[in-house]
Formats: C-alpha cells, structure tokens, sequence
C-alpha cells in the first residue's frame, strides 16, 4: 500500500469520529443561538436518548421506526421538563451559574442512569451497515457514510429553520435581546421552553444514531465535550463552520493517533483547540463579536 | 464575638486530637486541605470573576511535584512543599494566558481540557509518575523519623492556617480590590489604570498555588497519590464547595469545604448514589442559594439582629 492511500485511509477513518463530534456540536449551537447559554449536560442528553433507544428496540422490541419517534417524542418532553425546573429560574443569572447548573444537572444525570442501568457497555443494532466498502484503496462503512449524511441533513434543516421558520427567527431575536423580543410579542419563555426541547430531542436522536459507533454507558456523554470543542473551532454561531470543525478535530485526532501518539491524541487536540482560541478567539468561521461596555 | 470565635476555632482544632479517634483528624485534616484548595479557587473566580473546571489538575502537578522532589531526589520536604505550589503556580499561569482574551464560557473549558490534559499525562508518562498504580508518599521526617498520626495533622493544620490568613490579607488589599473591579467590568478597571491581564493571569496562578501546595499536604495525609484523586470528579467538588459556600465570601469557602468534605466522605459506601447526592448539592445551591451559604448565614444573622435592635 503505498503512502498516499494510507494517509488517505486514516483520514477518511477520521470523518466517522467526526462527524459524530459534529452531531454533538450541533445540539450545542442550538441552545447557543436561542438562549445565549451553553448546555454542558448535552452530552448527558444524548446518552439518555441512546438508552431510552435501547428501552424501545431491543427490550420492549418495538420496530426500529417507531422506537425511534417515540425516543424523539420522550427526549423532547424530557427537554420541557429540564427547561421548567433548571433553566427558566436562571434566566437572568450570570452565564458562569448557568453553566455550573447544567454540569450539576449532567453529573445528577449520569449517576442516575449508572443507579438504575449499572455501568455495563451495552451495544446497539446500526441503522447502516457496517460491512466495510472499498474505494480504491481506502475503506469504509456505509455506517460512517451515513452519520455524515445524516448530520449535512441536520445541518441544513438547522439552517433553513433558523433562517425562515417563524419560530427559528424568534429564537434569534430572543437571543440578540430578550427585552426587545417580548416587546415585539414573542413570547420568551414559550420560545425557551421549544428551544430546550428540540435540543434535548436532537440529542435524543444523536444518541441513537451514534449509539452504533460507540458503545452505550452512562459515561458516553463524555464525548460531547469533543462536539464542544468542534463548536467552538467553528466559531459556536456558524452551522457550517460546526461541522466543519466536527471533522478536522477527528481527522486531526485520527492523525495524531497514527503518526504521533494514541495515548496523546487526545492531548494534541485539546492544544490544537486551545491553540486555535489564543490565536482567533471567535473561532475559525466565527465573526468577531466586539463587546459594548 | 470575631475574637472570641477565632479563639474557640484554634483551641478546639489543637485539642480536637486529644478527645477524638484518628479518624476524625483524618477527617479534619481533609476539611483543611479542601479549604486550601477552596478559598484559592474563590479568588479566582468569587474576587476575580474567572472559572475553573481543572482546579484538581493543579493538586495534582503540586502533589506529583512534592513527592518526586522529596521522595526521589531527596530535598527538604519544607522545599518540596513550596516547589509543588510553585510549579503549579506556573502552570496555572501558562493556562491563565490564553484564557485572556476569553469569555467564562471558554475559560470554562480550556481549564477542563486542561484537567483532562493532566490525567492522560500522568496515567502514560508512567517512567516518572508510575502510571495509573500512583506513588508512595514519604512523609516529612523530623530528626530522621517521619511525622506519624497526630503529628501529620498539625503541621497540616498549620500550613492551611498560614494560607487561609495570607488569602484573607489579601482580599481586603488594594490587590483584592483591584480584582474585584476586574470581575466587575475589564473596560472600567482599565480606564482607572488597573492591569486586567496581569490581574486575571495572577488570580490564576494563586488558584493554582493554593491547589498545589494542597496537592503536596494531600500526598503526606494518605501517603499515596495516583491519578484517580485528581479527575474531574475532584475538580467538580471543589468548585460545588466554592458555590456551595457563596462565591466571593471569604469565609463561605471554610463552609464549603468543611461540609462538602464531610458529605462526601460519610456517602463514600454508597458508591454512586455520592455523585447524585453531590450534584444535586450543586444544583440546588445554584436554584437556592444564589449567595452560598455563607450569604444566607449572612442575611439571617443581619435578621435577627434587626429583629432584637
């Protein structure tokens, strides 16, 4: 094998990673557009979507649609519910509160799911196959392919809805200035209570989705922070800039995996993360935001 | 009544040995130790308005730092403990600089990832840490015997003592204020001539001195250091002691610690149950108690004294 297929190999390895850091990300940019905050329980969110997943195929066997709708609907209602007791009371809060209220919320979480499901690794069916396909010399799963897919789609459905759905531009106004928002008659909370609950469905079909490429286990929302971190290189407001960041961080990973150090790769991309924000602090996509005082 | 308080404080921690199990030391130990960590964490981010998710990494680098110097090449423990503070100090600036231009959310998460940074470190770097399998701490020795029991406690005792005053010195000097009008507003502080990024990077190197040094007595209190009593979980519970104490309350960090320390060490047989207690801890400080503890101590003592005037 020579060596432009093999650096070809471990980058396209890297897009299934990727892309799954995107998704994540994703659900970050969501709550970040509308409400200014950021929901480090993401990750905590997703990883009970991917078990309530499991619940509805593979223990009450339902069929793989409507476990899967059904995952939407629970997470969604689940999302109203986290919005009514932990975010609406801290709606004037400082950021730094908001911020150590939803790590709280995904510690409680997690430690819940551990309480009720034990730490064993549970796997999940795939959606796609996972019989690898050759191009050229490179190889690949239709699973990996999928996920990509399925995240470009998510993506564009985020844009379109943000640029021409009623709701979407009520978001954006409720985030560029809540008092003016209400005064042209958006209702704020109404908007907060949608936002949460169509993350934490996103979230919920994250988890499903991906919950084929990693195993599923209360600690699996830990990679959330990966999509945090994607964000945050695209410049957090910017979808496309997202997903762009999703893939170079597991491109970059799957590189430093191989030619450098596995044990580090994770290392290498923390550095290159906070590399990236010492150097351009609103990301690689991002506008700069100047602050008024 | 301060004066009074105080005297009660330093009598019944020099006498609590005398009536108590060793166990009890052990715990009161821990309680100094977490407050070391807690009230440098609430300069950072009570007086100077930063945050930090990693502040266990910094106990780590101290601990890792003591041990090697003292253990391995055989310095002075009193040298030790200064070099671990030391190190971390200068770690925790290198990680204070590129948060500069940051807002908390970012600040957030750089110092996660550093945290994160530092365990894979010391779990792979095993030639000099000995991986995830951790040290043997040596104790510091007095005329060739090292300190045992009792002994232990009050030199921990007295090193937390020393930090807590020099941090309470600090907060009502013209530096502490200077900080405070940091967290307040950057472009304010500028325009009336305080430095803000020296101000913020130094708040994080004293953050990271406090948690060092606390790393080193950490490592002479249970004589064995490893990997896993650095992680995020650590991190996480020092920042519920701080919140849960009232971020910029000096004395809420005591609290902070004192409590939190306790519940966490009576839930540990019950596993995870600890976790779900400590962040529902967390979250219902925030919800409850925007102010910690101390704030709402705070407001009822001004209460009843309105009520008896």
């Amino acid at each position: 094998v020579s060596t432009a297929w093999y650096v070809a190999q471990v980058v396209v390895s890297g897009i299934t990673p990727g892309a799954t850091y995107a998704l994540m990300a994703l659900g970050f940019v969501l709550v970040f557009k509308a409400t200014g905050v950021v929901n480090f329980a993401h990750g905590e969110a997703v990883m009970v979507g991917a078990y309530t997943g499991l619940v509805m195929h593979s223990e009450l066997g339902l069929p793989y649609v409507p476990a899967f709708l059904l995952t939407l609907v629970v997470a969604f209602l689940f999302g109203l519910l986290v919005e009514l007791i932990v975010y609406r009371p801290l709606l004037r809060a400082p950021v730094v509160s908001v911020i150590l209220a939803s790590i709280a919320l995904g510690q409680i979480m997690r430690s819940a799911v551990r309480i009720v499901r034990g730490d064993d690794m549970r796997v999940f069916p795939p959606v796609f196959s996972t019989r690898p396909v050759a191009v050229g010399e490179v190889v690949i799963t239709p699973l990996s392919l999928g996920v990509v897919a399925v995240s470009f789609l998510l993506m564009a459905v985020l844009a379109a809805f943000f640029r021409w759905f009623q709701l979407g531009k009520a978001m954006r106004a409720v985030s560029e200035n809540q008092l003016a928002a209400s005064l042209m008659g958006i209702s704020v909370p109404a908007v907060f209570s949608w936002t949460w609950g169509l993350s934490s469905a996103l979230a919920g079909a994250s988890g499903v989705l991906i919950a084929p490429l990693v195993m599923i286990s209360p600690e699996m929302g830990f990679v959330a922070f990966k999509g945090f971190v994607a964000a945050i290189l695209g410049g957090f407001t910017s979808i496309p800039g997202t997903i762009l960041g999703g893939l170079l961080m597991g491109v970059l990973e799957n590189l430093a995996g191989v030619f450098v150090s596995t044990a580090y790769k994770d290392v290498i991309s923390f550095l290159f993360m906070i590399g990236v924000l010492a150097v351009r602090p609103a990301g690689l996509l991002g506008a700069a935001r100047i602050k008024k005082v | 009544v301060k004066v009074a308080a105080a005297a009660v404080l330093v009598l019944g921690l020099g006498l609590l040995p005398l009536v108590t199990t060793y166990y009890v030391t052990y715990l009161a130990s821990l309680i100094a130790i977490s407050a070391v960590v807690v009230v440098g964490l609430n300069v950072l981010m009570g007086y100077a308005g930063q945050v930090s998710l990693g502040q266990a990494g910094f106990m780590a680098i101290g601990a890792y730092t003591g041990v090697l110097l003292a253990g391995g090449a055989g310095l002075p423990w009193a040298v030790a403990l200064a070099a671990g503070g030391a190190a971390a100090a200068l770690v925790g600036m290198l990680v204070g600089l590129p948060t500069l231009r940051l807002s908390p959310l970012y600040i957030a998460t750089v110092t996660f990832a550093f945290g994160q940074t530092v365990q894979i470190v010391l779990v792979h770097w095993d030639r000099v840490t000995n991986g995830p399998d951790g040290l043997t701490v040596v104790r510091p020795a007095v005329a060739g015997q090292p300190l045992r029991g009792v002994a232990i406690y009050y030199v921990i005792l007295a090193v937390s003592a020393l930090l807590v005053l020099g941090a309470f010195n600090l907060v009502g000097s013209l530096r502490g204020r200077a900080l405070m009008a940091v967290r307040e507003s950057e472009p304010a502080s500028l325009s009336v001539g305080i430095a803000v990024s020296w101000y913020k990077t130094w708040a994080f190197a004293f953050g990271a001195f406090y948690a060092g040094v606390a790393g080193v007595l950490y490592g002479w209190l249970t004589e064995f250091i490893s990997p896993d009593a650095f992680g995020f979980d650590q991190s996480l519970l020092f920042l519920t002691m701080a919140i849960v104490g009232g971020l910029g309350r000096f004395w809420g960090a005591l609290v902070g610690a004192a409590a939190l320390t306790l519940v966490n060490e009576i839930l540990r047989p019950a596993g995870v149950y600890r976790q779900l207690v400590l962040g529902a801890c967390l979250l219902l400080a925030i919800l409850l108690m925007p102010q910690g503890a101390w704030g709402a101590i705070a407001a009822g003592w001004r209460r009843l004294q309105r009520r008896t005037a």
